[in-house]
């Protein structure tokens, strides 16, 4: 009984992501692109999660600075990890799929080019983080950067947006539903894959926590053996 | 949009298995690397405890 | 001491210790100017295609090297000195105010600087010049904006000088893309004014987050 309680979400996305792939290869091709759409099965759904992992981060920061709670520091940290690495992947995706299509590996397609700054955006607040050694400093500074970059972002995708219908025409073609069905079917297993991996992370991200306590409090002594250092470990059970 | 219709070539099938294996290859490490830094954070806890 | 008065006083304070050390002046403009020469060096002596890419070659290197101003040390206070502003009881609104105006002025100082260079070596087409007097103004706001909030939050770290402009440049796209496609809409006779507006949304939003931010900066910096 435990097994599945512990694992029911792995097996639910295990599932979904299994029936979605299935769903991505049988399902028809596109009229105009062929077989190569079939790419946008997997390409959107990770652009998808990158941003959904983007606003988790940012919820995590707001609520941070409002209860000053560790468990939401952790939430924007590791959403913000899960979210790097999709959007890596979906750029990557992007790229292999424009190469037939476009013949060229980018189009300056506005949703491509804010994904790809949305990476850049990641990684400065990943690379803040680990700039900063006291973690509730850590939590604070990140916290107001994933707010402003949370803010700055729709406008970044709108002005790219408006740039790129001045110097080229949209090329947004409607979908049939059954490939419509099958993105959401793609969207809703990556949701899955998400959700897993925030918890895994989240696992992490508590166990680094209490890691660092432990080795705060085992680090030498301050000023000789008169003063004992605080314990880290304590503070943070309220949590 | 002749682009696009060009675009009906040959070797689809080899770009559509390249990006499927590069975003589910891409999870998978991820998952990998998870798992490794989790296992290596309990051996460290166990051993500072 | 008003609040206003408080603004001032910080950004005359920045200002003042710039002046000394004329760190903008003296060394990130003739950089930036530098640039603009190297760069035909690079992709062709050109005239038509200098005077075709000119313009976005400035905004560019006004962007990237305006992070230069951003993060020079007139910009930088000690822990004393951040000590001291805070003992004096400065409100955190008004020191991220003070300190926007004075990012603001010498990123507006530098791309003054660089227009006699884009002009003299790219011969670019300057049709609607006038309305270069709100445009700059308005880009090096948002860049005193950015910088002073990723400057707050990069504060005493050490990797600062990598960190900052990873932090500043890709939000600041939009700041780009307003003055970029403004000069060309000046160049083509179309209408600018949704650019304007986009380089006003900008500023505004990182205004109010800003100053929403001053009050968590002061506490995340010891």
């Amino acid at each position: 009984m435990t097994m599945i309680r512990r694992f029911w979400l792995e097996a639910a996305a295990v599932l979904i992501v299994a029936g979605s792939l299935f769903r991505s290869f049988t399902v028809e091709a596109d009229v105009v692109q062929g077989d190569v759409q079939r790419i946008m099965y997997v390409h959107v759904p990770s652009a998808w999660l990158a941003f959904l992992a983007f606003v988790v981060t940012m919820i995590g920061s707001v609520a941070w600075l409002r209860t000053r709670n560790r468990r939401w520091d952790r939430l924007a940290a590791s959403s913000a990890e899960i979210g790097v690495v999709f959007t890596g992947l979906a750029i990557l995706a992007g790229m292999i799929w424009a190469r037939p299509v476009w013949g060229q590996f980018w189009t300056w397609e506005p949703r491509l080019v804010t994904t790809a700054l949305l990476f850049f955006v990641y990684l400065g607040y990943l690379a803040l983080r680990r700039a900063v050694v006291d973690p509730v400093q850590r939590a604070q500074r990140a916290a107001i950067m994933g707010i402003v970059a949370a803010v700055q972002i729709p406008i970044v995708y709108y002005s790219v947006n408006w740039w790129r219908s001045l110097h080229q025409a949209s090329s947004r073609n409607s979908i049939d539903t059954p490939l419509r069905i099958t993105l959401l079917l793609g969207v809703l297993a990556f949701t899955f894959v998400y959700a897993v991996l925030l918890r895994r992370r989240l696992e992490l991200a508590h166990l680094e926590e209490e890691l660092e306590a432990r080795r705060f409090e085992a680090s030498p002594d301050v000023a000789g053996a008169g003063i004992t250092a605080p314990s880290l470990a304590k503070a943070n059970k309220h949590d | 949009m002749i682009d696009l219709v060009a675009a009906q070539v040959d070797n689809a099938w080899w770009y559509v298995t390249v990006a499927y294996i590069v975003i589910l290859g891409g999870m998978a490490a991820f998952v990998a690397w998870l798992g490794f830094r989790t296992r290596r954070a309990r051996r460290e806890l166990e051993q500072l405890s | 001491m008003t609040f206003w008065r408080q603004v001032y006083e910080i950004a005359r304070k920045d200002l003042l210790v710039e002046s000394r050390t004329a760190e903008v002046a003296l060394m990130t403009a003739p950089f930036g100017a530098a640039a603009l020469i190297m760069i035909p060096l690079a992709i062709g002596t050109d005239a038509p295609l200098l005077t075709d890419l000119g313009p976005g070659l400035y905004w560019i290197v006004v962007l990237l090297f305006g992070i230069l101003v951003i993060l020079r040390k007139s910009a930088v206070d000690g822990g004393p000195q951040r000590d001291l502003v805070r003992l004096l009881g400065i409100d955190p609104a008004a020191r991220f105010t003070g300190a926007t105006i004075a990012t603001s002025l010498l990123v507006l100082l530098f791309e003054v600087a660089l227009g006699p260079v884009l002009v003299a070596l790219y011969n670019p087409d300057l049709r609607g010049w006038p309305w270069l007097f709100l445009i700059l103004p308005l880009v090096a706001i948002g860049m005193g904006l950015l910088g002073t909030i990723a400057s707050g939050v990069t504060t005493s770290l050490g990797t600062r000088t990598s960190l900052t402009p990873l932090l500043v440049v890709p939000l600041a796209l939009p700041l780009l893309l307003g003055a970029t496609q403004a000069f060309e809409g000046l160049q083509l006779g179309g209408s600018i004014v949704p650019w304007l507006v986009l380089l006003f949304a900008v500023d505004l939003a990182l205004a109010v987050s800003g100053i929403l931010a001053s009050g968590p900066l002061e506490e995340a910096v010891t």
